[in-house]
């Protein structure tokens, strides 16, 4: 897929899962690239960057396999922007798919 | 590369940095390195995915550096720190230069100009008004006139005081428009490198 147009995608599927509940980055990877192509390298700037936007709230968290692992938490501010970006999303989606099978 | 490299160019290429945030930096990607071997990925293709140490800490040095300057509530910090974010924003994508810059410079230029006049403003009937009272002193017939003029030019004085305040709040403004730009630019510039 287009790489531009990839990364506000992945940035949203990152917003929608964290909305359901905490992730850890790696996590994320394997979640969003069972149907979607990504990396490790992808998925870091995105989550420090909605860190940075107060979207996210971060956690260290034992794991069984190692050191802890950092989670990633909603905040208000988070759920109201993935609220948003969501809405626009089906509304941009389904007039997408109207106009591809010919309606108008 | 492997990933000790990996992490020690990283470490070294974020120097400069508060230590906090280079442990934080370090630690995350160790997270991940770690559990993408876990999930069975190899070192080199994983090395490989999270791109050239040195790229990927020019970019987060802009970001932290921008983010910063954003914080600070002293204008003068803010100004030195928006500078710093500029620069760094200019290492990572110098063709973006014009941009970025020619907006500035008039940006600036406005600035400049109103922060000149509030200064005169302030100075110049400061001066006056004290010249005034002078007079009374010297002249002391129609000393009310004099008094008065002396007083209206008081009033100016403040009201060039007053821009001076108005001026520190819209440089205030004017920078954190400025950093607002430099975030949305650095985020344009790393989707048209193709991060994915």
């Amino acid at each position: 897929m287009n790489s531009q147009f990839n990364k506000g995608v992945i940035e949203m599927c990152v917003l929608a899962l964290v909305n359901q509940r905490d992730f850890y980055g790696y996590e994320l990877v394997e979640t969003i690239s069972k149907r979607i192509e990504i990396s490790e390298g992808t998925i870091y700037p995105i989550l420090r960057r909605l860190t940075s936007e107060k979207f996210f709230e971060t956690y260290l968290k034992e794991s069984s396999e190692g050191p802890p692992r950092k989670y990633y938490k909603m905040t208000a501010a988070g759920k109201q922007e993935t609220e948003k970006m969501l809405s626009a999303w089906k509304k941009f989606s389904s007039d997408v798919n109207s106009i591809i099978k010919g309606g108008e | 590369m492997t990933k000790t490299q990996f992490i020690e160019q990283l470490k070294k290429a974020l120097s400069g940095l508060p230590q906090s945030e280079i442990d934080d930096i370090i630690r995350d990607h160790e997270e991940i390195i770690r559990d993408a071997l876990a999930a069975g990925r190899t070192e080199e293709s994983i090395v490989h995915s999270l791109g050239q140490p040195s790229e990927l800490a020019r970019s987060l040095k802009a970001e932290i550096k921008i983010e910063k300057a954003q914080d600070e509530v002293k204008l003068g910090a803010k100004m030195r720190g928006m500078f710093g974010a500029l620069g760094a924003v200019l290492v990572l994508a110098p063709f973006n230069l014009i941009f970025v810059l020619g907006p500035m410079m008039a940006l600036f230029g406005i600035l400049l100009g109103g922060w000149a006049t509030a200064v005169a403003i302030t100075v110049v009937c400061f001066t006056v008004a004290i010249a005034f009272f002078f007079f009374t002193v010297v002249m002391p017939s129609g000393i009310l006139g004099w008094v008065g003029i002396g007083f209206g030019f008081l009033g100016v004085m403040f009201l060039g005081l007053a821009g001076l305040g108005i001026m520190y709040m819209v440089s205030m403004m004017v920078a954190q428009l400025i950093l607002r730009y430099l975030k949305w630019n650095l985020n344009f510039v790393k989707r048209q490198a193709g991060a994915v």
